[in-house]
């Protein structure tokens, strides 16, 4: 990656184009584009007020206790010798070096070892990742001026979608944009969980790509669905007959596989659609924490954790200047977070990304059809030709 | 049928086994093609409790339509997802939501002759050590 922009006087966009000239390093741009999203959400509703000395002893404290415990949290345990996947790649984790070898040989099994992590580390350090932030301008109707403690399952869904929109414009898109998120369903400060943050997240798109498509000469379109109750309804979901060119869809299924754990038979379902590459994971998590999970080895997930507090994005261009490389590196970690698939909440949230007929074809096999030799496990959804509501 | 622990589904607990059999027994002599379905509140759901938890409904009805009837019962805004499953003597099951209830009631009904469905949202997440 090169992030060596010479900066030039001008509107933000100017100066992240000027920088962003590889196709690799665009996904920066797009934590610009989404950065103000998170912090900016028009969360409509009064939060409880706290004076203002206290909120900031608060907002000190609880982003201390969040480094805190993010230090001590979960770092993915890879085993050596094993395949792992990560956003539908995968990876042969080469074994361990054996003691009984010749040195010439153990030698090449500790830099294939090596080489892995170093492969492993770029995956990881080229996703983007969202934290919680602090001191950014209160929200409107609101004196919050940090998401520490609440906004997680927020910034997972941010991570999620920003992964979508780049599978989906890549490698064409070299612009910096902003949106603002007019959010009506979430408030500040309450705890969210994986549906209502898709569902949220999916009423932004269409902003999202209005705001690209300024910048393009070619349309983006991106067609969305979000499968409430557990349904994917075919009349909604397939192109109008005699649509010439396939729009790309991105899918939200909300669920939830189990009472207070996930159902077991369940796995093999998700770790069979991690293995997609249609698949852009999910959103879920583990006592409360919420996470986004892209990957799995075994019976452990992989993915990002946003329980870091970092300070707020730039709000102007000369802050921009000024914090540049603290701003670009704090969207971005090299370190995967793990988690135990008995310790997985059932709520979840899982995105998907249809970019052909084709893949939507191969999707909906593998999210609606019952258990089979290829398919272990069992669906996740059921997928039905007409709406079965309205008919009484 | 043994019984072990506590009954924790709070209808078992109101009424006896003999009771609940006998009033099933009534609901499918008189409406044949319908079926005596209970419906229950997730144990940790926050969701308001419905005003009524028994009813009778078609066979034919899917189980996504009779989860309208839950959606509109308990004033679920249509960003919030509702997740139905069967839960019954420690056995749990989520059942599609495309299949008719007559096909859930052959599956998933109970030996006293009804069908026990339990309803809940999503979890939210919020780190809750932080909560102060």
């Amino acid at each position: 990656m090169s992030y060596s922009g010479s900066f030039q006087e001008g509107g933000a966009s100017e100066l992240v184009s000027a920088a962003f000239l590889d196709g690799a390093s665009w996904s920066a741009a797009l934590w610009l584009f989404l950065g103000l999203v998170g912090t900016a959400a028009g969360w409509q509703h009064l939060a409880p007020q706290l004076p203002v000395a206290m909120a900031s002893f608060r907002t000190g404290f609880l982003s201390w206790l969040n480094n805190t415990r993010y230090r001590i949290g979960n770092t993915a345990e890879i085993r050596t010798g094993e395949m792992m996947f990560l956003l539908g790649a995968a990876y042969q984790v080469p074994p361990r070096p054996d003691k009984e070898a010749p040195e010439e040989e153990q030698a090449a099994a500790r830099e294939a070892l090596r080489m892995f992590a170093q492969q492993l580390e770029d995956d990881v350090a080229t996703r983007i990742w969202f934290t919680y932030r602090k001191d950014f301008p209160p929200l409107p109707s609101s004196r919050r001026t940090t998401d520490v403690g609440w906004g997680c399952m927020l910034r997972c869904g941010q991570m999620i979608l920003a992964t979508t929109l780049m599978a989906v414009l890549q490698p064409r898109v070299h612009h910096l944009l902003k949106y603002t998120m007019e959010n009506h369903h979430l408030k500040a400060g309450r705890f969210q969980g994986p549906s209502s943050v898709g569902s949220a997240l999916l009423h932004q798109v269409p902003s999202a790509l209005a705001q690209l498509n300024q910048f393009r000469d070619e349309e983006v379109k991106l067609r969305t669905y979000f499968a409430s109750d557990t349904l994917v309804i075919l009349d909604q979901l397939r192109p109008e007959e005699g649509q010439a060119e396939f729009e790309p869809i991105m899918l939200v299924l909300p669920l939830r596989l189990g009472i207070e754990k996930i159902g077991p038979q369940y796995h093999a379902r998700l770790q069979l659609l991690l293995r997609q590459p249609w698949c852009m994971g999910f959103i879920g998590g583990h006592d409360k924490r919420a996470m986004y999970i892209f990957g799995y080895q075994g019976h452990q997930y992989f993915g990002l954790d946003p329980h870091r507090c970092s300070a707020a994005v730039a709000q102007s261009t000369a802050e921009l200047r000024d914090r540049w490389v603290e701003v670009r590196d704090s969207f971005h970690t090299s370190k995967l977070s793990g988690i135990e698939r008995d310790d997985l909440d059932p709520s979840l949230a899982v995105f998907l990304l249809a970019r052909t007929a084709e893949e939507l074809d191969d999707m909906l096999s593998v999210i609606g059809q019952p258990t089979s030799e290829d398919r272990p496990g069992p669906a996740l959804v059921s997928v039905v030709q007409h709406s079965p509501v309205g008919l009484f | 049928m043994m019984r072990s622990g506590k009954e924790t589904n709070p209808y078992k607990q109101k009424h006896d086994f003999a009771a609940r059999s006998a009033e099933a027994r009534r609901i499918r002599k008189k409406y044949s093609e319908q079926y005596p379905v209970i419906v229950l509140r997730g144990k940790r759901c926050k969701l308001p409790p419905l005003d009524k938890n028994k009813f009778i409904v078609s066979g034919e009805m899917t189980l996504a339509q009779f989860q309208q009837i839950i959606r509109s019962r308990s004033n679920l805004a249509a960003s919030q997802s509702i997740f139905v499953y069967v839960e019954n003597d420690g056995k749990f099951a989520i059942p599609e939501t495309s299949k008719a209830i007559r096909q859930l009631y052959q599956d998933f009904g109970d030996d006293d002759g009804f069908l026990y469905l339990t309803y809940h949202h999503d979890d939210a997440f919020g780190a809750s050590a932080l909560e102060m």
